[in-house]
Protein backbone atom coordinates (compact mmCIF):
# COMPACT_ATOMS: atom_id res chain seq x y z
CA UNK A 1 0.00 0.00 0.00
CA UNK A 2 1.11 3.18 -0.97
CA UNK A 3 2.55 5.43 1.83
CA UNK A 4 0.92 8.39 0.14
CA UNK A 5 -2.16 8.95 -0.81
CA UNK A 6 -2.37 9.63 -4.20
CA UNK A 7 -4.95 12.17 -5.69
CA UNK A 8 -6.91 10.72 -8.03
CA UNK A 9 -7.87 12.61 -11.73
CA UNK A 10 -11.69 12.67 -10.57
CA UNK A 11 -10.89 14.54 -6.98
CA UNK A 12 -8.30 17.14 -8.53
CA UNK A 13 -9.56 21.11 -8.48
CA UNK A 14 -8.20 24.35 -9.80
CA UNK A 15 -4.13 24.21 -11.18
CA UNK A 16 -4.37 20.20 -10.17
CA UNK A 17 -6.66 19.17 -12.53
CA UNK A 18 -5.54 21.74 -15.42
CA UNK A 19 -1.56 20.24 -15.05
CA UNK A 20 -3.55 16.58 -14.75
CA UNK A 21 -5.63 17.95 -18.31
CA UNK A 22 -2.36 18.58 -19.64
CA UNK A 23 -0.60 15.44 -18.57
CA UNK A 24 -3.27 13.26 -20.25
CA UNK A 25 -2.86 14.80 -23.69
CA UNK A 26 0.53 15.60 -23.62
CA UNK A 27 1.27 11.92 -23.19
CA UNK A 28 -1.97 10.96 -25.06
CA UNK A 29 -3.04 8.71 -22.32
CA UNK A 30 -6.55 8.39 -20.24
CA UNK A 31 -4.65 8.28 -16.97
CA UNK A 32 -2.38 10.01 -15.01
CA UNK A 33 1.05 8.78 -14.20
CA UNK A 34 0.97 7.78 -10.19
CA UNK A 35 4.30 9.62 -9.63
CA UNK A 36 2.23 13.12 -10.31
CA UNK A 37 -0.75 11.91 -8.53
CA UNK A 38 1.92 11.83 -5.37
CA UNK A 39 3.30 15.64 -6.44
CA UNK A 40 -0.25 16.97 -6.55
CA UNK A 41 -0.42 17.14 -2.70
CA UNK A 42 1.83 20.49 -3.55
CA UNK A 43 0.31 21.77 -6.62
CA UNK A 44 3.20 24.10 -7.42
CA UNK A 45 5.74 21.29 -6.63
CA UNK A 46 3.51 19.75 -9.19
CA UNK A 47 3.54 22.11 -12.06
CA UNK A 48 7.52 22.89 -11.80
CA UNK A 49 7.84 18.61 -12.15
CA UNK A 50 5.82 18.92 -14.60
CA UNK A 51 7.16 21.34 -16.75
CA UNK A 52 10.91 20.00 -16.18
CA UNK A 53 9.29 16.51 -17.75
CA UNK A 54 8.73 18.36 -20.53
CA UNK A 55 11.27 20.34 -20.94
CA UNK A 56 13.75 16.92 -20.61
CA UNK A 57 11.55 14.99 -23.32
CA UNK A 58 11.33 18.01 -25.89
CA UNK A 59 12.75 17.17 -28.94
CA UNK A 60 16.21 18.73 -29.71
CA UNK A 61 19.37 17.37 -30.76
CA UNK A 62 17.78 13.88 -29.39
CA UNK A 63 14.47 12.96 -30.20
CA UNK A 64 12.15 12.02 -28.01
CA UNK A 65 12.14 8.00 -28.86
CA UNK A 66 16.15 8.37 -28.11
CA UNK A 67 15.38 10.18 -25.39
CA UNK A 68 13.16 7.95 -23.72
CA UNK A 69 15.11 4.83 -24.41
CA UNK A 70 18.08 6.95 -22.45
CA UNK A 71 15.28 7.02 -19.28
CA UNK A 72 14.77 3.26 -19.94
CA UNK A 73 18.47 2.47 -20.06
CA UNK A 74 19.16 4.97 -17.42
CA UNK A 75 16.52 2.95 -15.07
CA UNK A 76 17.54 -0.51 -15.89
CA UNK A 77 21.02 0.21 -14.92
CA UNK A 78 19.80 2.29 -11.48
CA UNK A 79 17.91 -0.70 -10.88
CA UNK A 80 14.52 1.55 -10.74
CA UNK A 81 11.07 0.05 -11.33
CA UNK A 82 9.67 3.35 -13.19
CA UNK B 1 48.43 14.58 3.03
CA UNK B 2 46.77 16.99 1.26
CA UNK B 3 43.83 19.04 3.04
CA UNK B 4 40.25 18.22 2.03
CA UNK B 5 40.40 14.25 2.50
CA UNK B 6 41.68 12.85 5.56
CA UNK B 7 41.69 8.82 6.77
CA UNK B 8 39.17 9.95 9.12
CA UNK B 9 37.05 11.21 6.25
CA UNK B 10 37.19 7.36 5.05
CA UNK B 11 34.39 6.07 7.15
CA UNK B 12 31.75 8.69 5.72
CA UNK B 13 33.66 8.56 2.31
CA UNK B 14 32.64 4.49 2.04
CA UNK B 15 28.85 4.81 3.41
CA UNK B 16 28.20 7.98 1.21
CA UNK B 17 29.68 6.33 -2.14
CA UNK B 18 29.63 2.47 -2.13
CA UNK B 19 26.34 1.94 -3.93
CA UNK B 20 27.57 4.11 -6.74
CA UNK B 21 30.67 2.65 -7.11
CA UNK B 22 29.16 -0.72 -6.84
CA UNK B 23 26.51 0.11 -10.02
CA UNK B 24 29.16 1.69 -11.69
CA UNK B 25 31.58 -1.33 -11.87
CA UNK B 26 28.88 -3.70 -12.62
CA UNK B 27 28.37 -2.19 -15.89
CA UNK B 28 32.16 -3.39 -16.56
CA UNK B 29 31.79 -6.73 -15.51
CA UNK B 30 28.56 -9.32 -15.93
CA UNK B 31 29.50 -11.51 -12.60
CA UNK B 32 28.27 -10.17 -9.51
CA UNK B 33 30.89 -11.60 -7.40
CA UNK B 34 33.55 -10.51 -9.18
CA UNK B 35 31.60 -6.73 -9.22
CA UNK B 36 32.09 -7.14 -5.30
CA UNK B 37 35.25 -7.40 -5.55
CA UNK B 38 36.29 -4.90 -7.53
CA UNK B 39 34.03 -2.27 -5.59
CA UNK B 40 35.94 -3.72 -2.08
CA UNK B 41 39.46 -3.22 -4.22
CA UNK B 42 38.34 0.12 -5.12
CA UNK B 43 38.02 1.32 -1.71
CA UNK B 44 41.01 -0.37 -0.57
CA UNK B 45 42.65 1.17 -3.17
CA UNK B 46 41.73 4.20 -2.11
CA UNK B 47 42.25 4.24 1.69
CA UNK B 48 46.04 2.97 1.21
CA UNK B 49 46.09 6.27 -1.38
CA UNK B 50 44.42 8.84 0.58
CA UNK B 51 47.21 10.58 1.34
CA UNK B 52 48.62 11.19 -2.45
CA UNK B 53 44.65 12.77 -3.38
CA UNK B 54 45.41 16.04 -3.77
CA UNK B 55 41.79 17.27 -4.15
CA UNK B 56 41.92 18.42 -7.72
CA UNK B 57 39.08 16.36 -8.49
CA UNK B 58 36.03 15.84 -5.93
CA UNK B 59 36.31 12.60 -3.54
CA UNK B 60 33.85 10.71 -5.55
CA UNK B 61 35.42 11.34 -9.74
CA UNK B 62 38.75 10.22 -7.94
CA UNK B 63 36.75 7.04 -6.99
CA UNK B 64 35.44 6.32 -10.22
CA UNK B 65 38.76 6.84 -11.67
CA UNK B 66 39.92 4.48 -9.51
CA UNK B 67 37.12 1.98 -10.69
CA UNK B 68 37.73 2.53 -13.57
CA UNK B 69 41.30 1.46 -13.90
CA UNK B 70 40.58 -1.79 -11.84
CA UNK B 71 37.62 -2.54 -14.21
CA UNK B 72 39.68 -2.32 -16.96
CA UNK B 73 43.18 -4.34 -15.86
CA UNK B 74 40.57 -6.79 -14.62
CA UNK B 75 38.74 -6.60 -17.90
CA UNK B 76 42.34 -7.67 -19.29
CA UNK B 77 43.28 -10.83 -17.22
CA UNK B 78 43.03 -14.12 -18.15
CA UNK B 79 40.16 -14.68 -15.54
CA UNK B 80 38.23 -12.32 -17.43
CA UNK B 81 38.57 -13.75 -20.55
CA UNK B 82 37.85 -17.44 -19.23
CA UNK B 83 34.57 -16.09 -17.00
CA UNK B 84 33.39 -14.54 -20.58
CA UNK B 85 34.13 -17.65 -22.55
CA UNK B 86 31.56 -19.47 -19.82
CA UNK B 87 28.92 -16.66 -20.25
CA UNK B 88 28.60 -17.13 -24.04
CA UNK B 89 28.61 -21.30 -23.27
CA UNK B 90 25.45 -20.22 -20.82
CA UNK B 91 24.13 -18.11 -23.59
CA UNK B 92 23.85 -20.42 -25.99
CA UNK B 93 21.68 -22.42 -24.14
CA UNK B 94 18.57 -20.18 -24.43
CA UNK B 95 16.74 -16.87 -25.65
CA UNK B 96 15.12 -14.10 -24.12
CA UNK B 97 10.83 -14.02 -24.60
CA UNK B 98 8.84 -11.10 -25.00
CA UNK B 99 8.18 -7.93 -23.29
CA UNK B 100 6.94 -4.60 -22.66
CA UNK B 101 8.46 -2.46 -19.75
CA UNK B 102 7.64 1.35 -18.39
CA UNK B 103 9.40 4.28 -19.13
CA UNK B 104 10.17 7.01 -16.47
CA UNK B 105 7.43 8.28 -14.95
CA UNK B 106 4.78 6.29 -16.04
CA UNK B 107 2.51 3.71 -14.34
CA UNK B 108 4.17 0.54 -12.25
CA UNK B 109 3.40 -2.60 -13.54
CA UNK B 110 0.45 -3.73 -12.21
CA UNK B 111 0.91 -7.72 -11.91
CA UNK B 112 2.94 -10.16 -11.02
CA UNK B 113 3.57 -10.86 -15.22
CA UNK B 114 4.01 -7.34 -16.10
CA UNK B 115 6.83 -7.21 -13.52
CA UNK B 116 8.36 -10.41 -14.81
CA UNK B 117 8.56 -8.73 -18.27
CA UNK B 118 9.74 -5.50 -16.87
CA UNK B 119 12.54 -7.48 -15.09
CA UNK B 120 13.32 -8.90 -18.75
CA UNK B 121 13.46 -5.90 -20.56
CA UNK B 122 15.67 -4.17 -17.60
CA UNK B 123 18.04 -7.47 -18.29
CA UNK B 124 17.94 -6.53 -21.70
CA UNK B 125 18.45 -3.47 -21.90
CA UNK B 126 21.41 -3.50 -19.65
CA UNK B 127 22.67 -5.82 -22.00
CA UNK B 128 22.64 -3.17 -24.72
CA UNK B 129 24.06 -0.84 -22.06
CA UNK B 130 27.32 -3.43 -21.81
CA UNK B 131 27.19 -4.11 -25.32
CA UNK B 132 28.67 -0.45 -25.66
CA UNK B 133 32.05 0.05 -26.15
CA UNK B 134 34.08 0.79 -22.73
CA UNK B 135 34.96 4.71 -23.70
CA UNK B 136 31.53 5.62 -24.32
CA UNK B 137 29.50 3.00 -21.61
CA UNK B 138 31.71 4.55 -19.11
CA UNK B 139 30.71 8.21 -20.39
CA UNK B 140 26.86 7.21 -20.69
CA UNK B 141 27.12 5.85 -16.81
CA UNK B 142 28.48 9.02 -15.58
CA UNK B 143 26.93 11.63 -17.13
CA UNK B 144 23.02 9.79 -16.97
CA UNK B 145 23.32 7.70 -14.47
CA UNK B 146 25.92 9.12 -11.75
CA UNK B 147 24.75 12.68 -12.81
CA UNK B 148 28.60 13.73 -13.05
CA UNK B 149 29.48 16.67 -15.20
CA UNK B 150 31.10 16.88 -18.32
CA UNK B 151 34.34 18.32 -16.80
CA UNK B 152 34.02 15.87 -13.55
CA UNK B 153 34.08 12.94 -16.02
CA UNK B 154 37.01 14.39 -18.55
CA UNK B 155 38.76 13.42 -15.16
CA UNK B 156 37.85 10.06 -14.71
CA UNK B 157 38.22 9.44 -18.41
CA UNK B 158 41.47 11.32 -18.64
CA UNK B 159 40.42 13.32 -21.98
CA UNK B 160 39.10 16.53 -22.87
CA UNK B 161 36.12 18.34 -22.04
CA UNK B 162 34.98 17.97 -26.33
CA UNK B 163 36.27 14.05 -26.41
CA UNK B 164 33.71 13.59 -23.58
CA UNK B 165 30.82 15.05 -24.87
CA UNK B 166 31.39 13.52 -28.66
CA UNK B 167 31.48 10.44 -26.73
CA UNK B 168 28.39 11.08 -24.50
CA UNK B 169 26.71 11.74 -28.15
CA UNK B 170 27.79 8.52 -29.75
CA UNK B 171 27.14 6.57 -26.88
CA UNK B 172 23.26 8.04 -26.33
CA UNK B 173 23.11 7.59 -30.97
CA UNK B 174 24.38 4.04 -30.52
CA UNK B 175 21.96 2.67 -27.86
CA UNK B 176 19.54 4.22 -29.87
CA UNK B 177 20.73 2.66 -33.20
CA UNK B 178 21.28 -0.80 -31.43
CA UNK B 179 17.59 -0.96 -30.09
CA UNK B 180 16.49 0.19 -33.54
CA UNK B 181 18.15 -2.89 -34.91
CA UNK B 182 17.01 -5.86 -32.37
CA UNK B 183 13.67 -4.50 -31.25
CA UNK B 184 10.26 -3.54 -32.57
CA UNK B 185 9.81 -0.20 -30.04
CA UNK B 186 6.38 1.16 -30.41
CA UNK B 187 4.22 2.65 -27.68
CA UNK B 188 1.19 0.92 -26.51
CA UNK B 189 -2.14 1.59 -25.60
CA UNK B 190 -0.96 2.92 -22.16
CA UNK B 191 1.59 5.41 -24.52
CA UNK B 192 4.22 3.07 -22.70
CA UNK B 193 7.77 2.39 -24.79
CA UNK B 194 7.10 -1.30 -25.17
CA UNK B 195 8.74 -3.87 -27.61
CA UNK B 196 6.92 -6.07 -29.47
CA UNK B 197 7.76 -10.06 -29.49
CA UNK B 198 9.68 -11.74 -32.16
CA UNK B 199 7.28 -12.83 -35.65
CA UNK B 200 6.53 -16.56 -35.61
CA UNK B 201 9.38 -17.83 -37.22
CA UNK B 202 8.89 -20.34 -40.50
CA UNK B 203 8.34 -24.25 -39.49
CA UNK B 204 11.86 -25.47 -39.51
CA UNK B 205 13.61 -22.65 -39.90
CA UNK B 206 14.77 -22.24 -36.35
CA UNK B 207 13.55 -24.28 -33.04
CA UNK B 208 12.96 -21.99 -29.83
CA UNK B 209 16.02 -22.63 -28.64
CA UNK B 210 17.79 -20.69 -31.36
CA UNK B 211 19.95 -18.34 -30.05
CA UNK B 212 20.13 -15.53 -32.69
CA UNK B 213 21.10 -11.83 -32.04
CA UNK B 214 17.24 -11.07 -32.66
CA UNK B 215 16.54 -13.06 -29.36
CA UNK B 216 18.48 -10.94 -27.35
CA UNK B 217 15.84 -8.40 -27.29
CA UNK B 218 12.58 -10.64 -28.00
Amino acid sequence: MASVRMIEAEEATGKVKAIYEEIMADLGTDFVPNMFKVMAHKPDFLEAQWRKTQAVMRPEKLDKLTKEIIAVAVSAVSGCDY
Amino acid sequence: MQAGLSKSDFESLYSEHFADVERFVAQFVRDRGVADELTQETFVKAFRSVGSYRGEASARTWLFRIARNLCIDYLRSPRAMQLASLESVEADGGGRQGYSFTIAGREAPRSVEERARQDEMSDCVRAFVQDLPESLRTALILHDVEELTNRQIAAVLGCSLEAVKMRLHRARLSLREMMDERCDLFHDDLSVLACAPAAPLASGECNEDCASEQELCT
